[in-house]
C-alpha cells in the first residue's frame, strides 16, 4: 500500500509501506510507514554503525508518523523484523480508521522489553 | 543488651534514598545548594551504585519527550499518561517532569551513558517514548555524576532510615540505623526529600518457597517513602492505584522481546488470542477502552478473564514464532542455522535482564524452540513512578498547577519541610528512570528554594527524644535477646515474632482479602473489611518483632513498613466504591467504573495526632482538552 500523500524514503527514495504498531510502543495511532528496502543504504549501512559503535548485531530502518509527519530510525534485529506488521492495501483501505490488529501485548507498561 | 552508639548529622538539605530520583536530587540540589552555601547529604540502606530499581540496569529509557525536535509535546505525554491511568492523573505534574525529562536524559548521554544514534545522531526510538541504550551500568553512570557532585563525605551508605522526625508540623530529618556497624543516627535537616521508592512483597508473590526474594520489582523496595509520608502526616494520592505486570510466570522473565522481535503469540489454552476475542469488553470501559494504546491494565484484564473462565495457563507460544521465523529464512540448511541463532537469542534475552528466569527454564528441561512457556499476571506493586500512582500528594509548580494543586514549593508534600520524587510522590505515573531522575532535580531545587526563602529555624531535638527513638528503634534486637531461651526452637516463641513470619502474614492476608494472585485480584467491601481486622491484629503483634541481628533489625522495620502501605491500600480500594482499574483490581461488588462520582483521585491520611486515617476525595483538574 502506498499513498500518494505519504513521501517516499528520503534516504533512497523507495516507497515507504504501511506497518501495525506494537501495542506498547506508545504510539496513539494504528499504523505507521517505514521503509522496507532491503537495499536502502540507511538500514543497510546501520549493521555496520551499530556494532561499531555500540557493539549491537542491530540496524534501523526510516519510521514516519504519517499524523504528525515526526519521523525517526526504528530498530530491528533482522532483516524480516517488523515484516511480519506490514498492511496489505486492501486492509488498510476497507477500514483506514479500524484497529486492523488488535494490540497483541499484555500489560507491561511500557518498560524495557 | 548491645551497646549502640549514637551518631548525630546536622545538614540544611537530607536526601532519603539512593535510586534515580535521590541522584536526580543530589547533583541538582548540590548545584543550587554551592551558591548558597548549603550542605546536602544523602543517606542510603544499600549502596548507590547499584541501589534503586535500576540497580540491575535496562535496556531503555521509557521517558523522552523529544522536545527540542519536535517529535511529540508535552500535550501528548499528558494524554499518554492519562488515558493509560484511566483519567486518573495529576497533568500538573506530569506535564512539569515531561518538560524537563528530556535534559536529564542529555544529562546521562554527557555522563557516558551510551545512547543509540544513528549516522546522523538522531536517537534510535523502540517506541514513541523510548531510546534504546546499552544500559547494563546505566545505575552506576548516574550514581557517579550524584556521587561526585555531593561529595563522598556527605553520603552515607547502608543506613536505613526507619522514620521522620518531627518538629511540630514540620518534617526536621530522619533516624535510622547502620545494617553493618552497631550505630544509631539522627539526621537534622531544615528540609528532606523523600526518594526510597515503592513497596514490593506487601502482598504475596507468585515465587514463593524456594522462589522466595525473586519479584518483578527490586525486593528490597520495602514500603520505606509511604511508611516516612504516612508518619510525618502528610496527605497520601492514589493508594488504590496498584501495577501488575504480565511476566515469564514465577521467574518474571520479560514478555517484550518475544512480542516485538520475535512476534510471538499469547494465546489461551486453547490456543485462542484474547486480545482478539476479547475486544468487545473493552467497550465495558469506556471513554478508556477506545484509547490507543490501549491502556496495560485493560490489555490485563482481557487476559484474566480468560484465566478466570477456566481456559488458562496463558502461554507465550515461543515454539510457533521461533519455528515461523526460521522456517522463513530460506533453505534447510538456512533455518537450522536461523533456529539456532534465535534459540541462543532466546537464552540470552533473559540471561540480560532475569537471569532466574533462564535457570527456570535450564530446571524444568523447557527448550523454547519446541514448547511453549507460561505467562501469567504478577502479584501486585506499589510504584508511583511506572504504571501505578501511589504516592504522597505534592504541590504542583506555580505555572502549571490550578490553586487546589498548589501550596508554595514544587513537589513539596502537605507537611511542610518534606518533599518527594520517583516512588514517593503520586498521581504522577509513566516517569520511569528517566522521569524519577528528572523529578528529584525539580524536587531538590524547589526545597532549596524552600530553605533560602523560608529560613526555617535549625531543628532543636533533645536528648531525651533521641533517647526514646533509639529505644524504639531496636526494641526488636531487645525482644529477641530477652526472650530467645524461652524455646528450643528460635522461631518459635510465645514471646515474639521474627519478621519473615511477620512478613507472609501480612502476605498471606493481603493476597485473600485485598486481591492478590490467588484471588484472580478481586475483593469487595465485606473481604477488605476482613481484612483490616486483620490488619489490626498484625499491628498489635508488630511490637513483639524480634531480631536476632542487624540484618533481621533492617527485615523487621522494612515489614513494618510494608505494613503501613498495605493499610494505606486496603482503605483507599474500600473507598472508592467502582472498579476503575479493572486488570490491576476487581471490585466484585462494585464491578463498574462510574465516571459521574469517581472522576476523583482518592486520598488518604494517617492523623499523627488521632492515630486515625481521614479518607477524601480530590478533584481531578484537566490542564488539557480532553479527546
Amino acid at each position: 500500500m502506498v499513498s500518494s500523500a505519504v513521501p517516499p524514503c528520503p534516504h533512497c527514495g523507495q516507497p515507504l509501506a504501511p506497518f501495525r504498531l506494537p501495542d506498547d510502543g506508545g504510539w496513539d495511532g494504528t499504523f505507521q510507514y517505514a521503509c522496507f528496502n532491503d537495499e536502502c543504504a540507511y538500514f543497510v549501512h546501520g549493521w555496520a554503525w551499530m556494532e561499531e559503535h555500540y557493539g549491537v548485531r542491530s540496524s534501523y530502518r526510516y519510521r514516519l508518523d504519517p499524523a504528525s509527519g515526526q519521523a525517526s530510525p526504528i530498530p530491528v534485529w533482522s532483516r524480516t523484523a517488523l515484516r511480519d506488521r506490514i498492511i496489505e492495501d486492501d486492509v488498510l483501505a476497507a477500514s483506514p480508521d479500524e484497529d486492523v490488529i488488535p494490540g497483541d501485548a499484555p500489560g507491561q507498561g511500557g518498560e524495557g522489553i | 543488651m548491645v551497646d549502640f552508639k549514637t551518631v548525630e548529622v546536622e545538614t540544611d538539605l537530607l536526601i532519603l534514598g539512593g535510586g534515580m530520583a535521590a541522584c536526580g536530587a543530589a547533583v541538582e540540589a548540590a548545584y543550587w545548594a554551592k551558591q548558597h552555601g548549603l550542605k546536602v547529604t544523602l543517606v542510603d540502606k544499600a549502596a548507590v551504585d547499584r541501589s534503586g530499581a535500576v540497580a540491575m540496569g535496562l535496556s531503555a529509557i521509557n521517558q523522552y519527550v523529544g522536545l527540542r525536535d519536535g517529535q511529540n509535546t508535552i500535550k501528548d505525554y499528558v494524554d499518554y499518561v492519562r488515558n493509560d491511568l484511566m483519567g486518573v492523573t495529576r497533568e500538573d505534574l506530569v506535564a512539569n517532569i515531561a518538560r524537563h525529562v528530556d535534559s536529564t536524559v542529555h544529562l546521562f548521554e554527557k555522563w557516558g551513558l551510551p545512547i543509540w544514534k544513528d549516522e546522523k545522531g538522531a536517537y534510535v526510538h523502540e517506541g514513541r517514548w523510548q531510546l534504546m541504550i546499552n544500559g547494563e551500568s546505566y545505575k552506576v553512570v548516574v550514581a557517579e555524576a550524584a556521587k561526585n557532585a555531593l561529595g563522598k563525605e556527605n553520603i552515607y551508605e547502608r543506613v536505613f532510615i526507619v522514620g521522620p522526625i518531627m518538629d511540630g508540623e514540620r518534617c526536621v530529618g530522619a533516624y535510622g540505623f547502620s545494617v553493618r556497624e552497631n550505630t544509631f543516627y539522627v539526621f537534622k535537616a531544615k528540609a528532606v526529600i523523600a526518594a526510597m521508592g515503592g513497596a514490593v512483597h506487601v502482598f504475596k508473590p507468585r515465587s514463593s518457597g524456594e522462589g522466595q526474594g525473586r519479584a518483578w520489582y527490586p525486593p528490597w523496595n520495602a514500603g520505606a517513602s509511604a511508611y516516612f509520608t504516612l508518619k510525618a502526616g502528610a496527605e497520601m494520592t492514589c493508594q488504590e492505584v496498584r501495577f501488575i505486570p504480565v511476566r515469564f510466570k514465577d521467574a518474571y522473565g520479560p514478555v517484550g522481546a518475544w512480542f516485538l522481535l520475535f512476534k510471538s503469540r499469547a494465546t489461551n489454552a486453547l490456543g485462542e488470542n484474547y486480545m482478539e476475542t476479547r475486544k468487545p469488553e473493552l467497550e465495558n470501559w469506556l471513554p478508556y477502552g477506545h484509547v490507543k494504546p490501549v491502556p496495560a491494565n485493560l490489555r490485563n484484564y482481557l487476559g484474566m478473564l480468560d484465566v478466570m473462565e477456566g481456559k488458562g495457563p496463558i502461554l507465550m507460544r515461543t515454539e510457533e514464532a521461533i519455528q515461523k521465523i526460521a522456517a522463513g529464512s530460506g533453505d534447510e540448511k538456512a533455518a537450522k542455522k536461523k533456529l539456532k541463532e534465535l534459540e541462543s537469542e532466546a537464552w540470552e534475552d533473559f540471561l540480560d535482564m532475569t537471569i532466574s528466569q533462564a535457570i527456570l527454564w535450564a530446571a524444568t528441561n523447557t527448550a523454547p524452540e519446541e514448547k511453549s512457556s507460561e505467562i501469567a499476571a504478577a502479584e501486585p506493586y506499589f510504584i508511583g513512578s511506572h504504571s501505578g500512582a501511589s504516592g504522597a500528594w505534592v504541590s504542583g509548580p506555580k505555572d502549571l498547577a490550578p490553586a487546589e494543586y498548589f501550596w508554595g514549593y514544587e513537589n513539596m508534600s502537605t507537611v511542610r519541610g518534606l518533599f518527594c520524587a520517583g516512588d514517593a510522590s503520586g498521581a504522577s505515573s509513566h516517569k520511569f528512570s528517566s522521569g524519577s531522575h528528572a523529578e528529584g532535580r525539580i524536587a531538590a531545587k524547589s526545597a532549596i528554594r524552600y530553605i533560602v526563602d523560608e529560613k526555617p529555624a535549625a531543628p532543636a531535638l533533645d536528648a531525651v527524644k533521641v533517647a526514646a527513638l533509639k529505644a524504639e528503634v531496636f526494641k526488636p534486637i531487645e525482644t529477641f535477646q530477652q526472650f530467645k531461651g524461652a524455646t528450643t526452637q528460635s522461631d518459635v516463641n510465645p514471646n515474639y515474632i521474627r519478621p519473615k513470619m511477620f512478613q507472609m502474614r501480612l502476605q498471606k492476608l493481603m493476597d485473600e482479602y485485598a486481591g492478590g494472585v490467588t484471588s484472580q485480584f478481586t475483593t469487595s467491601e465485606a473481604l477488605l473489611k476482613k481484612g483490616l481486622e486483620l490488619l489490626a491484629f498484625l499491628k498489635e503483634d508488630a511490637a513483639k518483632l524480634a531480631a536476632a541481628d542487624l540484618h533481621e533489625l533492617m527485615r523487621c522495620w522494612e515489614n513494618f513498613h510494608r505494613m503501613y502501605q498495605a493499610e494505606a491500600h486496603v482503605r483507599s480500594i474500600m473507598f472508592r466504591e467502582e472498579t476503575r482499574w479493572p486488570g490491576y483490581y476487581f471490585r466484585s461488588d462494585k464491578p463498574k467504573m462510574d465516571e459521574k462520582n469517581w472522576h476523583c483521585f482518592v486520598n488518604c491520611r494517617l492523623n499523627p495526632a488521632s492515630d486515625e486515617w481521614e479518607m477524601s476525595k480530590k478533584p481531578i483538574v484537566h490542564m488539557f482538552q480532553q479527546g
